[in-house]
């Protein structure tokens, strides 16, 4: 009872304050809306046609702004004594670069690695907008919609627009299709789905046609579980980060003060283990793709 | 039942079936998760040097179960904002 109680006052306090909050600084339910919203006005005019700016192709941009002007920063006076925000970037790198080599092997490694690490930094600095959610969502402008006056924000995580996941999901997994004939050739590798090789096999009769014919299902099935890698891709990091948001939002809309920090602590973490989810998923489909041929080599 | 009450009822429907489809499509995802971790924890608990390579193949395990339930929550989204 003695330890749990400093415990218990935290608690109690954090409870008063929460309740307080309430009473004190009410907040309005917040506004959700799935897809990015439009930026009234903002058009990129490319001659034949203008494409909508949206708030999380802002955000987006502002992202890269981030990563170029960091690497600028970093690589602008390399020593072999690093600095403090060399040594940092030194770090981040050589973790991904050992997951990677451990993943792939040192022959790939060059091509794979930037790829991987580009893609987890990228998507970790999204994430970690959608964090700031609570903060950014109350910034932008005033639009009236339908009768109502609406507020559209100036930025938001682009991991919370399908379109950044869904062209995220679509690199990923054609370059794996791209690495997977590199490594094997045109007809090794695609002879994984559509197995040709089997047909032949049981017209020269070396093999069972029922066997072949199994081997061709399975082919297929190999087949459709690629395609929806794409949807799984994208759809795991839009619901995950869109579903912070929300519930980020939501928190902060039933107690202002104390219990959103929890939350925030927890969706910090959530947006880290995502990208290193996606770098880490994109980087062993790679090392699947790449390794087939040899595999089926050693085992016949 | 008349077309109006059919019509009113339409915003009922959606915020059951929404919520209906976070709940149940969260049960799978949530044995899996508690499945996967055990197992990991009960590697490490035998072979604490392999805590590492264990640590990335539970996090990879735990994002396609959790994927599940993501489709569920997309359904729940789908109903909630887009239908």
């Amino acid at each position: 009872m003695s330890k749990l109680y400093p415990l218990l006052r935290i608690i109690v306090i954090v409870v008063i304050i929460a309740l307080v909050s309430r009473l004190i600084l009410p907040v309005g339910t917040p506004t959700l809306s799935v897809r990015g919203e439009q930026i009234p006005g903002w058009f990129l005019n490319l001659g034949f046609t203008s494409i909508p700016i949206t708030n999380s192709l802002l955000a987006t941009w502002f992202t890269m702004l981030v990563l170029v002007i960091l690497a600028f920063l970093t690589t602008r006076n390399v020593s072999l004594v690093p600095g403090k925000l060399q040594n940092i970037m030194e770090l981040a790198v050589e973790a991904i670069y050992n997951l990677v080599l451990d993943g792939v092997g040192p022959k790939w490694v060059g091509r794979i690695f930037p790829l991987v690490a580009t893609m987890f930094m990228l998507i970790l600095l999204s994430n970690f907008i959608s964090v700031a959610v609570p903060v950014i969502s109350a910034v932008g402008f005033k639009e009236v919609h339908e009768g109502k006056e609406i507020l559209i924000p100036i930025f938001r995580s682009p991991s919370a627009d399908l379109n950044f996941t869904v062209a995220l999901a679509l690199i990923s997994v054609i370059l794996t299709q791209v690495y997977g004939v590199m490594a094997n050739g045109f007809f090794s590798y695609f002879n994984r789905f559509f197995q040709v090789g089997a047909i032949i096999q049981a017209i020269q009769g070396k093999k069972h046609p029922a066997m072949a014919g199994l081997d061709i299902f399975v082919g297929l099935i190999e087949f459709v579980s690629e395609v929806a890698k794409i949807i799984s891709f994208s759809f795991r990091l839009f619901g995950n980060i869109f579903a912070g948001e929300v519930l980020l939002l939501i928190v902060a809309s039933f107690v202002s003060l104390g219990l959103p920090l929890i939350f925030l602590g927890f969706e910090t973490f959530i947006a880290f283990i995502q990208a290193f989810v996606f770098a880490v998923l994109t980087m062993s489909f790679m090392s699947l793709a790449i390794a087939g041929h040899e595999e089926e080599a050693e085992g016949h | 039942m008349t077309p109006e009450v059919a019509i009113a009822l339409l915003p009922f429907a959606k915020f059951l079936g929404a919520g209906i489809a976070i709940g149940a499509g969260a049960i799978g995802p949530g044995i899996g998760i508690g499945l996967i971790v055990m197992g990991a924890l009960q590697a490490i608990g035998r072979n604490p040097e392999a805590e590492n390579s264990v640590r990335l193949y539970m996090f990879i395990g735990i994002a396609f179960a959790e994927g599940v339930a993501i489709y569920a929550l997309m359904i729940t989204f789908l109903l909630l904002f887009v239908l």
